[in-house]
């Protein structure tokens, strides 16, 4: 009954024009006309006003009785979902939950952000019940801050969602200001970013202009990790051959350079508080401001102890968060390893950074701001590599030894020393030279030394001036989980088919009216990119409702749609098996009827993903996506494949079917169809 | 006036733990020892006018303090100047970067002399292979450099691509937890625990001196065999962390100063022995990232701090290098206190009037230092008997069974005589830790020793000939013999040649080299006409640079120069002699030989020393599995002789005994997928078979390694020894072996998905090192 009834609706209804629908939907079950191509869809719009010409095709979404519409829609690499909900009177309840994307990343060039919004604009009638955000990644909130061009001139801009009113904000207990656990990990996040920025810059000033570098390699890795948490399109390294990919220090400069703006305004910020100032103005946290400062009174902090939350207006639907998890070492917890390389103990407490953090702070104070005092030992032990100077002469003669502070002779000697058996410290001497594996100890630095070798001498494969930032990668990578496990995990389950709610009751009073039902209704499992330590803390949760005690491998077991969390990659999908005590893609799907109405949606732009440099992100991981097909029979979406071809064997060709006539593909969005019952 | 009487001892004042004993009241005293550098490594200088000893940058060793986190060079120490010679060096001072500068460099050298003095020759370090041209070589480095303050972080490890020990330093973060009270120990009983470290300080990980050592050992290990940084077993990466324990952990025993105080306080029969115990396992925790060796050997509960007892299913249990090599430390350690016990037996039974009970209260001070004596000396003798196993192993895939066997067979052949028991000691406590080689009819000391060339030609089935015994090794002494036999090499007989003069010229010259530095260094009032003349015969070869020089160094045996050798000359000779042993070993049958056989209906053997190939499994077919790599000289399977070292040991006689090590591999390319590695063994992935060198070798998912290790005693010039690894190269079960344990290392827990193209299941030899001590922060 559902499966027809439901594409008829946005379609039949929606004057979409000549698109997609020219296939006639209606029809068989088999069409596969809904693979839009580009041309019909597009029309004659040109790119000036892409935004005037999706707003005038597109439709309002309305599911048909008793179903849920499922919108992924196709900016590129990153989130952006709708979900509406028929309400018993009056429109349909719409959520929304994440708007980013990577720069670059477009699936058809001429589908932006702009037209994605402007498409949620109209699918909603410019209203949303919900907007839920998951996590503070470039690729989850970007879209909040996206411009339209309303006037001739190019300053004339407009925020895209002003065309959007929205009733009720979701976030993770992480954004919560008033949360202890929340602060302390705002703290590790600033300071990690700190240490990041100040080692960014530090690799990519030692790897100078040489390509191919490992030093220069890290730091460029650095830099694109870091453009996930701070969301700024920062200057591109218009030498790499990926043109999206950020120049060395780009971070360590804007931070720099908005922290002094900053001082220029306010001379009596300390340089503490003008780099915070500068963190705060990074395009994320705007992103994440500008929602929280649209939408209207408190938002909902959602956590795992609370809930379940009930979706206004709409009896029967109830969403339970299951992530971020509460337990910190959890919420650490980042890939699917048994040893954890470092040790945690609170928040905050044992960041793995904390080398890196006050060489940093060094760092950040050598370029104007920051505190001075983060050396080992006291100056006059030392020479800074900046006096070493030129080696004059043997510098013997100023015999005075060092053992009270290091004289100006005492530098040339020095000097002297390191050239003989070093090279140069100096970051003004690119690494690229002194690193060349090749270049030779250079002529008379031995001559002097009967029974010397070369690989003794100042040869530059065994300097060691970025070694101490080897640790760079590795933490910017984990900057980059610990984020993703702050993701809210929502499970939204549908009204129970046995209760008939959701249509057939007049306005009810919220979600508390079912029986004793053991069933429940299907659930929707919206992870963003919660990783391992979040998967793990599922399999103790459970909810005392009025209903009877809800646990997390029930909501699971009910889940026929899964989102899958970051891209499908590596760490965001565990697997195992039913009866493992962690959560995994097997808990899904395991009540009576889930199995053949399973889907999961992947959003992904695997063509540009896969071009990364010099790392390909494989996103999705085949593996994953593999493991999703079978789960599914074949049922998968992905952001830039569309309804995926009929596989040639089927566990269950009805299902199929049924599935392929949910489906609606369009060049902006892929849409499914879940029917409640 | 210069002295000229023997040299003594360089004298370097050095932490005796780490700098936290001095905040300590009880452990005060014992915060300072004097570590002892040997004149041939380090000399003194003979005059005022003696240049400075900057870094200190010495024969073995470069320390380099640059601190590339802070933009800071620090001064380098000069361990020349005479005030600091007066003193001993500087005093110990956390906050003083030149006394870092000279403890790692005083306790590095001290155990690089520890190494030395047991396998009677000089250390060498980790070559360095280049690739020029697309010819790989050796590159000679004499120097380990040592990076005092290279790292901010709670870590500090061996770069085998550098050479070099990197050491962090990192704030403390919080107080460990006060531990309680000991049993048995008496007011003067000073706690050894490194509790005194307030939050927010810095520690410096070159501060202490186990984790110098242990640093040092990594590299000197690295240096000897190579290829054990490969990870082929459970065993390999746990036996260079492990060994490294041992060496931090007995070195630190034999300074007697150390134990004295605290047997001192030690009350009770046995209370000295548990002390050591709970003192060896507080040494070792700093240095085990995990604490693997914090309960390894005893543990901690309401009651007190309790030994514990070999549990032999525990190896079987323990994961990860760290765990298992903590089991291998408490199995030596078990021998150790073994050996104590009947050194000390006597003097209990005198203090105790018989009666084996102590009376209470404070040992007399003569007893505690007799019993300091004797610990110091067990503990010199068991990491003598470690380190001499080293050349007694596999040349690769080397297990903790193989080690067991070994340290017996290296003490069988130096003390044929075992009095004290000592091997009887080593075996039972690494039985009762189920450390054992798999596989064998019995386990006694006799039965473990290492097959004899006799025992193991014959257990190919063939007779040992006279030729067989001698014919290799009898070459390296009548160079004449070399020369005629290499003659008869044909083609690559010129090639070989080539080769061999360039080895020859190279070593001819650091000989030249090495006889003008000492004359340059010598003292100009001693430079009299005699004195040049006897440089000038130290160095007699030299004399044949103008000609011939093969034949020149060929007259003389260069391996045997003991500990006054020139490194780098010895490492050249090294190779030299390396080159000349594979000659000898590949050596095949006259052609006119063969043809005069074939004539007769003979079968004449393509290898003149087949028996001896075969008995030590090395695989000569040339219808062996493609995969195998081939030889671009023979054409058959290559083999590699990959070291001839001399080992010079003192007997039970004082006699001077001498063997040869020479390691022996082939291999062979390995690939995880099944299919792929049939189709390698076939051949399919080679241009053509057979394989015509110049051809391109396809790239391996990984490489299998077969090998043997031959000792040779010096005098008769026999084999003595035939030190084997598991079966051969063409053995395809030990190569399933392998891709098993390395598949299995690469799956990750089972909730991961895993693309199966992902990387590599080994790891590279920098990669294995990096992980070993990844987060080594320990109980800090």
């Amino acid at each position: 009954m559902g499966g027809r009834a439901v594409r008829d609706g946005p379609k039949g209804g929606g004057p979409k024009g000549g698109g997609p629908t020219g296939g006639g939907p209606t029809g068989g079950g088999g069409s596969r006309k809904k693979r839009a191509k580009p041309g019909p869809t597009r029309g004659a719009q040109d790119g000036a006003n892409a935004d005037a010409s999706t707003e005038a095709e597109a439709a309002p979404l309305i599911p048909p009785p008793r179903t849920v519409s499922v919108r992924m829609y196709r900016q590129g690499h990153g989130d952006c979902f709708l979900l509406a909900f028929p309400r018993p009177v009056g429109p349909p309840a719409y959520l929304m939950i994440d708007c980013g994307m990577k720069a670059k990343s477009n699936v058809d060039p001429a589908v932006t952000l702009q037209d994605v919004i402007a498409d949620i604009a109209a699918a909603t009638g410019g209203r949303l019940d919900v907007l839920a955000i998951t996590h503070e990644h470039e690729d989850h909130v970007n879209g909040f801050l996206a411009e339209r061009q309303v006037g001739r001139r190019q300053s004339d801009t407009a925020p895209c969602f002003d065309a959007l009113d929205i009733d009720a904000l979701w976030l993770a207990w992480t954004e919560d200001e008033h949360d202890a656990d929340a602060e302390a990990l705002r703290t590790r996040f600033g300071d990690t970013l700190l240490a990041l920025a100040a080692a960014g810059d530090a690799l990519g000033a030692a790897a100078g202009d040489a390509p191919g570098l490992a030093a220069g390699t890290v730091a460029r890795e650095v830099e694109a990790l870091l453009a996930f948490e701070t969301g700024e399109d920062v200057d591109a390294d218009a030498d790499h051959e990926d043109a999206a990919m950020p120049s060395p220090g780009a971070t360590f400069r804007l931070l720099k350079a908005r922290a002094a703006a900053a001082r220029a305004k306010d001379a009596t910020l300390s340089p503490q508080a003008a780099l915070a100032f500068a963190i705060s103005g990074l395009k994320n946290k705007r992103a994440m401001k500008a929602m929280r400062d649209k939408v209207p009174g408190v938002p909902t902090f959602m956590a795992p102890e609370g809930g379940p939350y009930a979706l206004p207006g709409v009896p029967g639907v109830r969403v339970f968060a299951l992530g971020p998890p509460r337990d910190a070492e959890l919420l650490l917890s980042l890939d699917p390893r048994k040893g954890e390389e470092f040790k945690l103990r609170r928040f905050g407490m044992d960041a793995p950074s904390q080398g890196l953090v006050s060489a940093a702070r060094l760092r950040f104070a050598a370029h104007g701001e920051g505190e001075p005092h983060e050396r080992p030992f006291s100056l006059r032990h030392g020479v800074p590599f900046a006096a070493l100077g030129p080696a004059a002469d043997d510098g013997d003669g100023d015999g005075d030894g060092d053992r009270d502070g290091v004289s100006e002779g005492a530098h040339a000697r020095v000097g002297a020393f390191l050239a003989e058996h070093y090279g140069s410290p100096d970051p003004a001497i690119g690494l690229a030279e002194r690193r060349d594996p090749h270049r030779r100890a250079p002529a008379g630095a031995m001559a002097n030394r009967v029974g010397a070798h070369e690989a003794d001498g100042p040869v530059g494969w065994r300097q060691i001036d970025t070694d101490w930032l080897d640790e760079a990668g590795p933490m910017a990578m984990r900057l980059n989980h610990e984020v993703n496990n702050t993701s809210l995990v929502l499970a939204i389950e549908l009204p129970d088919p046995a209760s008939g709610e959701g249509c057939a009751e007049g306005p009810g009073n919220g979600t508390r009216e079912r029986g004793g039902n053991e069933r429940g209704g299907k659930v929707l499992v919206f992870t963003g990119d919660a990783q391992r330590g979040s998967w793990i803390s599922w399999a103790d949760l459970a909810w005392d409702t009025a209903e009877g005690t809800v646990t997390a491998r029930d909501l699971l077991a009910r889940t026929v749609l899964y989102k899958v969390g970051h891209h499908g990659s590596h760490n965001a999908t565990l697997k195992g098996t039913p009866d493992d005590d962690h959560a995994n893609l097997s808990w899904m799907a395991r009540a009576p009827g889930t199995p053949g109405a399973f889907a999961a949606m992947i959003p992904a732009n695997e063509t540009w993903a896969r071009a990364r440099r010099p790392y390909p992100w494989r996103h999705p991981l085949e593996a994953i996506r593999e493991a999703l097909r079978a789960k599914a029979d074949g049922r998968v979406l992905q952001t830039d494949v569309g309804l995926p071809e009929r596989p040639g064997t089927l566990r269950d060709p009805t299902a199929w079917d049924r599935f392929a006539d949910a489906v609606t593909v369009t060049d902006t969005f892929i849409q499914l169809d879940i029917p409640y019952d | 006036m210069p002295d000229h009487t023997p040299q003594s001892p360089r004298r370097l004042r050095i932490f005796a733990f780490d700098p936290s004993l001095g905040r300590r009241h009880a452990t005060a005293g014992i915060t300072t020892i004097t570590a002892e550098i040997p004149a041939h490594m380090d000399p003194l200088p003979a005059s005022d006018e003696e240049p400075a000893l900057l870094g200190p940058v010495g024969e073995y060793l470069a320390v380099i303090d640059v601190d590339p986190a802070s933009g800071v060079v620090y001064a380098p120490v000069d361990l020349n100047d005479p005030r600091l010679l007066m003193a001993d060096g500087l005093a110990p001072d956390e906050s003083d970067p030149q006394f870092h500068q000279q403890m790692v460099y005083a306790v590095a050298m001290t155990t690089i002399a520890t190494f030395e003095k047991a396998l009677g020759r000089v250390a060498l370090w980790a070559h360095r292979t280049v690739q020029k041209d697309g010819q790989y070589h050796e590159d000679y480095i004499g120097r380990l450099r040592i990076y005092p303050h290279a790292l901010r972080q709670a870590n500090a490890f061996y770069d085998p691509e550098k050479c070099a020990l990197l050491f962090g330093y990192f704030q403390a973060d919080e107080p460990p937890p006060q531990r309680p009270a000991r049993p048995g120990r008496g007011q003067a009983g000073a706690a050894p625990a490194r509790a005194a470290v307030v939050p927010g300080q810095t520690v410096f990980t070159c501060l202490s001196h186990d984790v110098i050592a242990h640093e040092t050992t990594h590299a000197l290990l690295d240096g000897l065999h190579p290829r054990w940084a490969e990870v082929t077993n459970r065993d390999t990466l746990a036996l260079h962390e492990g060994f490294a324990d041992i060496v931090a952990i007995f070195q630190h025993f034999s300074y007697p100063e150390v134990l004295r105080d605290q047997i001192a306080g030690a009350e009770g029969d046995l209370g000295a022995e548990t002390l050591m115990a709970q003192l060896a396992q507080e040494f070792g925790s700093a240095l085990s990232g995990a604490g693997a060796l914090r309960d390894a050997l005893g543990y901690e509960d309401a009651t007190g701090w309790h030994r514990r007892s070999p549990d032999p299913r525990a190896l079987g249990q323990a994961e990860g290098p760290h765990a298992r090599g903590a089991i291998l430390v408490s199995a030596v350690f078990d021998a150790f206190l073994t050996i104590y016990r009947a050194r000390t037996a006597d003097l209990m039974r005198i203090a105790s009037g018989g009666t084996g009970i102590l009376p209470p209260g404070a040992l007399h001070p003569d007893l505690v230092n007799r019993l300091a004596d004797a610990a110091a000396k067990s503990a010199r003798h068991i990491l003598v008997m470690c380190i001499r196993a080293l050349d007694y192993c596999p040349p690769t895939d080397v297990s903790f069974g193989d080690y067991l066997r070994a340290i017996l067979t290296a003490d069988h052949d130096l003390y044929p005589q075992d009095p004290l028991g000592y091997r009887t000691a080593v075996l039972e406590a690494f039985l009762a830790w189920g450390i054992y080689p798999p596989g064998r009819r019995s386990y006694s000391v006799k039965t473990l020793l290492w097959p004899t060339l006799e025992q193991a030609v014959r257990d190919g089935g063939e007779q040992v000939t006279e030729a067989v015994r001698v014919a290799i090794t009898a070459a390296l002494v009548n160079p004449e013999s070399v020369r005629k036999r290499l003659e008869h090499r044909g083609s690559y007989f010129y090639p070989l040649m080539d080769k061999a003069e360039l080895y020859a010229r190279r070593i001819l010259e650091g000989l030249n080299q090495e006889k003008d530095r000492r004359l340059q260094e010598a003292d100009p009032e001693r430079k009299s006409e005699e004195m040049r003349e006897a440089l000038d015969a130290s160095a007699a070869v030299a004399a044949g640079v103008v000609n011939g020089s093969v034949e020149a160094l060929l007259a003389r045996n260069l391996l045997e120069q003991g500990l006054g050798a020139d490194r780098a000359t010895q490492w050249r000779v090294q190779d030299f002699y390396g080159l000349l042993f594979w000659a000898l070993l590949t050596t095949q049958t006259h052609p006119v030989a063969k043809r005069v056989g074939r004539k007769y209906g003979l079968e004449i053997d393509e290898y003149r020393h087949r028996a001896l190939l075969e008995a030590a499994h090395l695989c000569i077919d040339p219808k062996a599995p493609w995969s195998i790599a081939r030889s671009p000289h023979t054409r058959g399977p290559r083999i590699d002789v990959d070291a001839v070292r001399v080992a010079e040991r003192r007997g039970i006689q004082g006699q001077t005994e001498r063997e040869y090590v020479v390691e022996v591999t082939q291999y062979r390319r390995g690939y995880m997928d099944l299919e792929r590695q049939k189709a390698a063994d076939r051949g399919e992935d080679l241009k053509r078979t057979p394989y015509v060198p110049g051809d391109p070798i396809p790239e391996a998912d990984f490489i299998f390694r077969r090998g043997c290790t031959f000792l040779i005693d010096a005098r008769s010039y026999c084999i003595r020894r035939v030190i084997r690894t598991a079966a051969s190269i063409d053995d395809d079960a030990e190569l399933d072996r392998l891709r098993a344990f390395l598949a299995g290392r690469r799956n990750q827990p089972l909730n991961a998905f895993t693309d199966s193209a992902d990387d590599p299941g080994h790891l590279d030899r920098a990669a294995a090192f990096a992980a070993l001590h990844r987060g080594c922060r320990g109980a800090r």
